[in-house]
């Protein structure tokens, strides 16, 4: 039973002991990770980050505030995926986020990370927004080189509750992430993330969202700037299970010199799901003619009366604008970057973002673009 | 101040002359008109002054105060102090017009070597200056050009012409698409930033905007070169007798 792909990276795991959970750990050793013929693997290879020998290691939370972080000891499988598995085998202990019913918090701030080099850090997160109420969740994922960390968290929304969560995942260097979220909503329940992927040698950013009652909303949307031999793997899956529900896909990819990203985008419309609408937009620049974004909408429509729409462009920078710009004495790599910046920032308008949040993404692009606090905004 | 001498240009994606042979001579202070047809190569000449891609210069020479105009780049070009007021102005959404200006302000001021402009000096600055060409808050606020209407994005052109004080300037066709009322209020912009070290090359197809902003010089550009100079009578004769008189021979 040696022929699954990946089988000599989980023995090593075997061999250091590192197993708390053996059925999810046969589980896996049987199936193997997923290969480049699997569907949703096509763009995304596992050979590099199956071939390294990693430590497992719990995962480090830096809470910036106190109180409702706990962690979460439950460990969860999401049936049939691979890294859930591994994350279940290896008893991925992770954080809880509850916020009580009709409560409205201040923004709160989690950062996980960063950790040894080759470490391999599996996390079981679990947030749950009580009805009516309003968070906002600010979580950043930063490593070091050679590491590899994969988490699964799944979210509850109840009746009349708003999450927004912002999700930065950064990387200095050559590291692997591979996050999956499932998020469940009630009755007029709302959830919008914005996943924000920056540097790394691999990101796969997984969002799923079920809307399960009339009346919810899922904004799933990302923000991707990779350059060098990155690889970026965005997808999601929204399932409108009840009528009245709406979803909305917001991606903006900026590719430099070798890069690869990917947005797999995923809208599912059962059959007595009446009076949808699931709007879904990506948009790519390419900055280098041998960098590569792929798009792949993939619409599941069972029902009648359905407003899906989705689209797709890929382009190099406006060069009526950059001439412009130029011709006003902005020099080229300026204007380069001021135009990078307006496009990444077209998804913070669906999310209606505290401030200072928006602040500190803008300053986190603009440290991509080289051009930190080059662009202060002006109270007029 | 400018000296165009011999300027020979064509299309780089088609083998198509557009200008052949264009002699100018513009002195500090004044004020020059460029009149023609549709396809006499007004456009191209104002685009090849500023930089823009698509043009190969083939034979002549552009000189702004002696400096080679043709072998800089346009941001150069911009901090040398050619200012080209855009036809059709462009919109970029998601850059705030005062960011974007603020920027190529100071940009401009640090390839001169100067101090650049603190948020407030700038903002003190940008407000009254708009408020001379009946810029509002709003307009200020939004994105460059984005939503703007003719005549805002044209009064938005000379707003950035007077925060940048330039020494030449060139309008190409300010006058489209403006009514009578906006094209006067364009020209009393024009007009105050009139000085003597500053020249102005004005383009247009019409004599109508030269009632406003009244040149001291006018020619005609006919089949890419210049057919006939005069003073702002010569405006009116193309006014009254239209642009066939002038075809080159």
């Amino acid at each position: 039973m040696t022929d699954v792909f990946g089988a000599e990276f989980l023995d090593r795991l075997h061999s250091v002991g590192a197993v708390k959970n053996p059925a999810s750990f046969e589980a896996l050793r049987t199936q193997g990770f997923p290969n480049r013929r699997v569907e949703a693997w096509r763009y995304t290879d596992l050979a590099g980050q199956l071939a390294q020998t990693l430590t497992p290691s719990g995962l480090r939370i830096n809470q910036e505030q106190s109180g409702l972080f706990g962690p979460n000891p439950a460990v969860q499988t999401v049936e049939g995926d691979a890294l859930s598995l591994m994350n279940a085998a290896v008893g991925g202990e992770g954080f809880l986020f509850e916020v009580p019913e009709g409560a409205r918090l201040k923004p709160v701030f989690a950062r996980f990370g960063p950790m040894a080099a080759n470490a391999l850090v599996n996390a079981t997160n679990r947030i749950t927004i009580g009805a009516g109420a309003q968070a906002v969740l600010v979580e950043r994922w930063g490593q070091t080189d050679e590491s590899w960390m994969n988490s699964d968290t799944t979210i509850d929304v109840a009746e009349g509750g708003h999450l927004r969560r912002i999700i930065l995942v950064e990387d200095g260097g050559a590291g692997t992430q591979t996050h999956r979220t499932f998020t469940t909503l009630g009755e007029n329940a709302r959830y919008d993330a914005l996943v924000v992927t920056l540097g790394g040698g691999l990101h796969r950013i997984e969002q799923h969202a079920d809307l399960t009652k009339p009346g919810c909303h899922a904004g799933l949307s990302a923000i991707v700037l990779k350059r060098g031999e990155e690889h970026s793997d965005f997808v999601t899956n929204v399932r409108h299970l009840a009528e009245d529900t709406t979803s909305d896909q917001q991606v903006r990819t900026v590719v430099d010199d070798r890069a690869t990203a990917i947005f797999q985008g995923g809208i599912k419309v059962a059959q007595d799901s009446q009076r949808i609408e699931g709007d879904q937009l990506s948009r790519a620049l390419m900055l280098s003619d041998r960098a590569q974004a792929f798009t792949k909408p993939e619409l599941e429509i069972f029902a009648d009366d359905v407003k899906c729409s989705h689209g797709a462009t890929v382009g190099d920078l406006d060069q009526e604008a950059l001439f412009y710009m130029r011709a006003r004495g902005v020099e080229e790599a300026a204007a380069r970057a001021l135009l990078v910046l307006a496009f990444a920032r077209e998804p913070f308008e669906a999310l209606d973002l505290p401030e200072a949040i928006e602040t500190m993404l803008d300053g986190k692009v603009q440290e991509w673009l080289g051009v930190a606090g080059r662009f202060e905004e002006m109270d007029l | 101040m400018l000296e165009i001498k011999g300027l020979k240009v064509k299309l780089e994606e088609e083998d198509k002359q557009i200008l052949k042979g264009v002699d100018l001579k513009i002195e500090p202070g004044t004020v020059h008109a460029i009149m023609g047809p549709n396809g006499s190569g007004k456009s191209t000449l104002s685009y090849v002054l500023s930089g823009k891609d698509g043009y190969v210069v083939t034979d002549g020479e552009a000189t702004l105060e002696g400096a080679d105009l043709l072998d800089m780049d346009p941001e150069d070009r911009a901090a040398a102090g050619l200012f080209l007021a855009f036809q059709y102005p462009v919109e970029i959404p998601g850059v705030g017009n005062m960011t974007f200006l603020r920027t190529a302000v100071n940009a401009q001021r640090k390839s001169r070597g100067e101090v650049e402009l603190t948020a407030g000096e700038f903002l003190k600055e940008v407000r009254e200056k708009a408020k001379s060409l009946q810029i509002d808050a709003e307009m200020l606020k939004r994105p460059v050009n984005v939503g703007f209407s003719g005549g805002e994005k044209k009064r938005n052109e000379i707003l950035q012409m007077a925060m940048l004080a330039p020494k030449m300037c060139i309008l190409d066709e300010t006058d489209s698409g403006l009514d009578v009322d906006a094209m006067k209020l364009v020209a009393e912009g024009v007009n105050a930033l009139r000085s003597e070290g500053r020249s102005f090359l004005v383009i247009t197809h019409y004599q109508r905007l030269l009632d406003y902003i009244v040149p001291d010089f006018v020619h005609v550009l006919s089949d890419g070169k210049i057919v006939k100079s005069g003073d702002k009578s010569l405006a009116l004769a193309v006014e009254k007798t239209g642009y066939a008189e002038f075809e080159a021979a």
